[in-house]
């Protein structure tokens, strides 16, 4: 087929609370093509992070999903929301994989560095024995700038820093070659200096590994420095999508306009920041015209009773929005 | 102003109370067995201790709700009386053992250091000290009674509340709060009672409907044991114990007391379940 | 900003134990001077000892060695009960805002503890009416009053809690990474509603952070920290335009790798 790997078509998740479902993601369409870094940007409650746990069904059992999930495998298309529990299963590792936020707690303080990686090998029966894992994970555990790894094949969790173990969930994620990497917020417990050298090394990976990615994190800083093309999110939708350059030279849609001029700059100075007004709403709140109208400062009445349908901008540029679409820059 | 704030507050706990349907017929059965058992001298024309020699081991029915026990008494009469005794036994230690245990739990907290030291190694002390011993000992040194019984149970259960206590509340202590209000220059006492106090609150009724059952099963078996309540009075574990011997012959005599034991127990679980959500902000649907 | 000191400490040093006779140690010897009206900002990555040199500024915990000089007094030596005026005088924004609000407790008991705390209120109307105005000045509406913290998002939470630590007109607020939990949206709202109350009130702040640009946005000066010491510190236009410490440069290129 196409060169898209995964293809996420109309996809809802609404998580049950109490006796209804609240809507969290509310229609999506991500198409992850082989080879590139996707980025996923929003702020706490848009839903990224449900979108991308539904892909590897680690959602609570509260949570009910809707819509297709296509994994475009080597010959064949799945549909990964019709599989079952022990099939999907067997996808993660070889197939998929994921690294989350906190490096202190997604790895077992009692248990070996070493013998960690190497258990992802054993669980997927990819070696004969545990000398062959063990050589394959301390190869690897050099390739993510882990110095000395038979050393530290044999060290604890807690005897490595933050940075370190974000390198070792990596290695975790890396060890059986898997197609796709999600990462949650990778670097957001870790310091800037670190932060640079944990997404070279995501960089660095994908390339040399050909391998796509998700990235999931509210840090325009991470999706301009790691990412191909990015989705905006807000309350459960896409606002806007684009390739990262065109995002950062050409934002259209209010809310990431907002986003963008929010963050303070080095070099620039204003007596005050510009900000978008309003708080987050609580997610799960469904509305009937735009999501973003309550807190846009470009609204017409419009906005409040009608969505506003994707407007094309370029061959990769996709806003949400209906001031895009009056001021006629549809080409 | 706060009068107003304070009706208002007790307005809302009532209307989430009443809104709460465990706890309102928990405590509609609490109320009733109180009730019944206040008025047993009145509901029944038997006397608790009156013995039928004639009629022993009678079977519920024939003017004996629930039969007559080895010695011909209306097991019915003696469910009641015994109720009487088993609540006192099972709400009071508690209550005081719930109070001994959060003050020793939270200065140990607290104070850390030598306060910690010497009231945590107390608890461990009565901890290693097998309960029934203890008991024992007390009983033997103050003779069996009601007082005795009580005393002894406070003094087997304040450390086991104490050290949980004690964990709890080092674990709120922690919580930016409580540093956030030692940085508006709050005292040790304020942050006490402002602080870790309504916070230990989920513990402390978890604690507690815990212990009363546990109480009332404790004096049950000293009862059995013959150091308890001594008869001619009578209690609900007294009852179940004496009448083990009967157990596949006359049924009724354990049935009674058990299931009187078990609906107290369960009520006031199910009493301090709901309470636990109907005090917790976070649960609260406004 | 006037030539007149609010705070200042002196050779201090701070260490803690770390099982056996090993120590750590998180202040090696700093020494700072904060004047009346000023935004300093002490930055550097997790770990550099930022957040105990706050601490230690404050009382909150006692420093091995050294002054610490609020208003001409020396308050490291002085124990909790003369230090409790002080209290007064300095107040901190904690970094999150979910754990640093009482969750049994409702807004208007929130803001008003400080009040309660030091009796500042003859009445209870008076205190009403502070609260109000408090919540006023941080942009909520009064219908916050009656709610618990869990019903507020982030940003909301976190002007509870700068509304906390105004309620005593304090001459010193302490920002300990007050703004790298909120989103980006609400970050620079709250930036903006603190750059405002500090010129409204005329407050000193010390904002603690590890984001050189928020630091950019807030700060008169900036003192970079690491490894318990303190590599530099000048005003803001130089310190971005001209870094003279090895570390400062190390950590705009991390940033700037964009």
């Amino acid at each position: 087929m196409s060169d898209i790997l995964l293809e996420l078509k109309d996809l809802k998740v609404s998580v049950r609370k109490d006796k209804s479902y609240l809507p969290i993601v509310k229609g999506v369409d991500i198409a992850v093509p082989k080879g590139e870094i996707v980025g996923l940007v929003g702020e706490s409650g848009c839903g990224k992070s449900m979108s991308a746990k539904s892909i590897m069904g680690l959602l609570p059992s509260s949570a009910r999903v809707e819509g297709s999930i296509f994994w475009h495998g080597k010959d064949e298309t799945t549909d990964l929301t019709g599989l079952k529990e022990k099939e999907l299963r067997k996808m993660c590792g070889p197939e998929i994989s994921m690294i989350f936020q906190e490096p202190m707690t997604s790895l077992n303080p009692m248990m070996r560095i070493g013998d960690q990686v190497a258990e992802v090998l054993l669980v997927h029966k990819l070696v004969k024995n545990r000398n062959e894992a063990r050589e394959k994970v301390i190869c690897l555990l050099s390739e993510v700038g882990i110095s000395e790894p038979e050393l530290r094949y044999r060290s604890y969790p807690h005897e490595f820093s933050g940075g370190m173990r974000q390198r070792v969930m990596i290695a975790m994620a890396m060890i059986c070659e898997p197609k796709l990497l999600i990462a949650d917020e990778p670097t957001t417990a870790l310091d800037v200096t670190i932060e640079a050298q944990i997404l070279k090394l995501i960089r660095q990976m994908c390339t040399s590994h050909n391998m796509s990615a998700i990235i999931i994190t509210h840090n325009m800083r991470v999706v301009s420095q790691l990412c191909d093309s990015v989705y905006v999110m807000y309350m459960g939708r896409i606002m806007e999508r684009s390739s990262v350059r065109e995002l950062f030279e050409n934002p259209l849609h209010p809310y990431t306009k907002g986003l963008l001029s929010s963050i303070p700059k080095i070099g620039d100075n204003p007596e005050y920041l510009s900000t978008i007004p309003g708080n987050i709403p609580e997610a799960g709140k469904e509305a009937v015209g735009c999501e973003f109208c309550l807190r846009c400062s470009d609204d017409e009445r419009k906005c409040f009773f009608e969505r506003p349908g994707e407007t094309k901008i370029s061959e990769d540029h996709f806003v949400s929005c209906f001031c895009v679409e009056r001021e006629g820059r549809i080409s | 102003m706060k009068k107003e704030n304070r009706q208002k507050s007790e307005h809302e706990f009532l209307r989430a109370f009443l809104q709460n349907k465990a706890a309102v017929i928990s405590t509609v059965i609490i109320l009733l067995i109180i009730i019944l058992s206040v008025l047993a001298p009145f509901l029944t024309r038997y006397d608790e201790t009156g013995q039928d020699l004639l009629n022993r081991l009678m079977p519920p029915g024939n003017g004996h709700i629930f039969g007559t026990d080895e010695l011909g008494r209306d097991v019915f009469t003696r469910v009641f009386y015994g109720t009487r005794v088993s609540l006192l036994i099972g709400l009071f230690p508690t209550v005081l053992a719930v109070a001994v245990g959060t003050v020793a739990g939270v200065c140990a907290a607290h104070f850390k250091g030598a306060a910690d030291f010497i009231i945590m190694r107390l608890a461990d002390v009565m901890l290693s000290i097998p309960g029934m011993l203890l008991a024992m000992v007390v009983l033997y040194t103050l003779g069996g009674s009601l007082t005795s019984v009580i005393i002894s149970l406070i003094l087997m259960e304040w450390g086991g509340i104490a050290v949980v206590v004690r964990s709890a509340a080092l674990e709120i202590q922690e919580c930016e709060y409580v540093t956030a209000a030692a940085s508006i220059g709050a005292g040790k006492l304020w942050i006490i009672l402002r602080h870790i106090l309504p916070n230990l609150l989920p513990t402390l009724i978890v604690l507690f409907t815990l212990n009363i059952p546990s109480s009332i099963l404790s004096e049950s078996s000293l009862s059995f044991l013959g150091i308890g309540i001594q008869p001619p009075q009578v209690s609900l574990g007294l009852m179940t114990g004496t009448s083990r011997q009967y157990l596949f012959s006359s049924p009724h005599l354990v049935l009674a007391p058990a299931v009187m034991i078990l609906l107290l127990v369960l009520s006031f679980n199910f009493l301090g379940d709901a309470l636990r959500d109907i005090l917790d902000p976070e649960r609260k649907t406004l | 900003m006037s030539d007149e000191l609010i705070i200042s400490a002196k050779n201090v040093t701070k260490s803690f134990s770390i099982g056996g006779n090993k120590h750590h140690i998180a202040v090696n010897d700093v020494s700072l001077d904060m004047y009346k009206g000023e935004t300093l900002a002490l930055v550097g990555e997790s770990g550099c000892g930022k957040s105990t040199l706050a601490k230690l500024l404050m009382r909150l915990i006692k420093a091995d060695s050294g002054e610490i000089i609020f208003d001409g007094i020396d308050i490291s030596s002085l124990s909790e009960k003369y230090v409790r005026p002080y209290r007064k005088r300095m107040q901190m924004v904690f970094q999150d805002p979910a754990s640093s609000l009482d969750p049994r407790m409702k807004v208007r008991d929130i803001i008003a503890e400080p009040l309660k705390v030091w009796k500042v209120c003859d009445s209870k109307e008076e205190m009403d009416d502070r609260v109000r105005e408090l919540l006023e000045l941080v942009d909520l509406k009064e219908s916050a009053l009656d709610r618990y913290p869990h019903q507020f998002s982030g940003g909301q939470k976190q002007r509870i809690g700068i509304a906390r630590a105004i309620a005593l007109n304090p001459d010193l607020i302490v920002c300990d990474e007050s703004v790298s939990a909120l989103d980006v949206s609400v970050q620079a709202q709250i930036l903006n509603l603190l750059k405002r109350l500090k010129k409204e009130l005329g407050l000193s702040c010390l904002f603690i952070s590890h984001d050189l640009s928020v630091v950019n946005f807030i700060a008169d000066r900036v003192c970079v920290m690491h490894d318990g010491r303190i590599c530099e510190m000048a005003a803001k236009e130089s310190i971005y335009s001209d870094p003279k410490s090895e570390y400062t440069k190390y950590l705009l290129d991390a940033i700037s790798a964009s």
